[in-house]
């Protein structure tokens, strides 16, 4: 009998611990909601939500619930700034620089599996007189398109916010390419965050 | 009662031989007259030879002690097949029988409980995507500006409002004039054009101001 009860035992338990596994890999390193829609899918963490764009070539947005000032924009970067991540960032600069309230902060340009990704962070000095910080990450995708992850945050919530900055470029993929498995892509380029505002 | 010695009746052979036995021994002892053990010898006598007779009578019909010797040995040796039976059985390894066993009921009893535990996970996660799917399709009416791009088409666009603007101003300036007399019209068209003019400046600074910190990727959100 005892034997009888423990063959019934193995299996239920396989079963316990597959099913627990799922949970957790799902529900435990899951650290937000997951946005999947116009051919991207990225993580963002729970106290956000999705809105509605009305910039460029934008293709998702989302933004704190409790500031709506907070918020990240993906936007498809149009043909003619150019077909490469470098020239597409240097003349979208040429027309930032032409702002007085366009203030550069700092700009990082680097590789990520030999895929080019330019980091750019400068604040912009609004109209009623606040400031607002800006993070684009550029980025060329396996499909051959440019992408920019644009964060905007009030200069005084940046470093509070940044960790959902860093949760929605690091999870940021093709929806093809997440189904295949792009996570060393995610986490180097993850890395290349970290380490640029860590300077 | 006969001198002491109990006359049961008593059928079988080896009990009537034993009687006798004991008889002889009550007269040896001296315990019984002589006529009693006459008249007790001569009836167990009697019987034993009835016995006898009986038993060659039953001979004689068929009816023979080896007949039940034979059944007696038939009976051990089934009875003997039926315990080897159960020792065979009892000597079968045991694993085998509980996996036999196992296939009937245990394993039964887990699939049906697989498929419960399947049925539902399933359920669960079903309801799970169904939960996000509608979380997700919820969008509030909530609407960002912010903007990678600085668009330089933008600011020409801009440009070309502000010139056609001031050339509004210029029109209805020259409307104005019509109603005053025809020397005035035109210094005061001239001045009323300058004055445009500097209005249109006005206008187009302030547009600039517009494509400058909308170039910048600055934003407004608006609640609809």
């Amino acid at each position: 009998m005892k034997l009888n009860k423990t063959l019934i035992l193995v299996p239920l338990l396989i079963i316990l611990v597959v099913s627990l596994s799922g949970c957790i890999t799902d529900g435990l390193t899951k650290t937000g909601e997951t946005f999947e829609a116009n051919g991207v899918t990225f993580q963002y963490p729970e106290s956000w939500q999705v809105v509605n764009s009305v910039a460029e070539g934008s293709i998702a947005a989302v933004a704190s619930k409790e500031n709506s000032q907070i918020s990240t924009v993906i936007q498809q970067v149009p043909a003619e700034l150019g077909t490469d991540i470098q020239t597409a960032c240097s003349n979208n600069n040429k027309n930032l620089v032409k702002s007085p309230n366009y203030i550069n902060l700092q700009e990082v340009k680097t590789s990520v599996n030999g895929q080019p990704v330019i980091l750019h962070r400068y604040i912009v000095n609004e109209a009623d007189g606040s400031q607002k910080e800006h993070v684009a990450t550029w980025m060329q995708m396996s499909d051959g398109k440019l992408y920019v992850v644009l964060f905007n945050t009030p200069l005084e919530s940046y470093e509070q916010e940044r960790s959902s900055y860093d949760l929605i470029v690091g999870t940021f993929a093709l929806q093809g390419d997440s189904k295949s498995g792009n996570s060393s892509l995610q986490a180097e380029i993850m890395d290349q965050i970290n380490n640029f505002f860590s300077h | 009662m006969l001198g002491g010695i109990k006359i049961v009746r008593e059928s079988s052979r080896h009990s009537i031989e034993r009687k006798l036995k004991e008889l002889e021994e009550e007269k040896d002892k001296g315990n019984i007259s002589l006529e009693d053990y006459d008249t007790l010898r001569i009836r167990y006598e009697r019987k034993l030879g009835n016995k006898e007779t009986v038993s060659k009578l039953q001979e004689a019909k068929g009816f023979k002690p080896s007949v039940i010797k034979e059944k007696k040995a038939k009976k051990q040796e089934l009875y003997d097949d039926f315990v080897d039976k159960y020792s065979k059985s009892e000597g079968k390894d045991y694993g085998e029988i509980q996996r036999s066993n196992i296939f009937n009921k245990s394993t039964k009893r887990a699939i049906i409980i697989l498929f419960i535990l399947l049925a539902f996970g399933v359920g669960i996660l079903a309801g799970f995507s169904a939960i996000t799917s509608n979380q997700e399709n919820v969008t509030p009416n909530v609407t960002i500006s912010d903007s990678a791009f600085s668009a330089n088409q933008t600011i020409t666009q801009q440009t070309n409002l502000t010139i056609d603007t001031s050339n509004i101003t210029y029109n209805n300036t020259k409307k104005t004039t019509k109603k005053k007399s025809s020397t005035k019209k035109y210094s005061s068209s001239n001045k009323t054009s300058s004055s445009s003019s500097s209005s249109s400046s006005d206008s187009s600074s302030s547009s600039s101001k517009k494509q400058s910190s909308s170039s910048s990727g600055s934003s407004s959100t608006s609640r609809d």
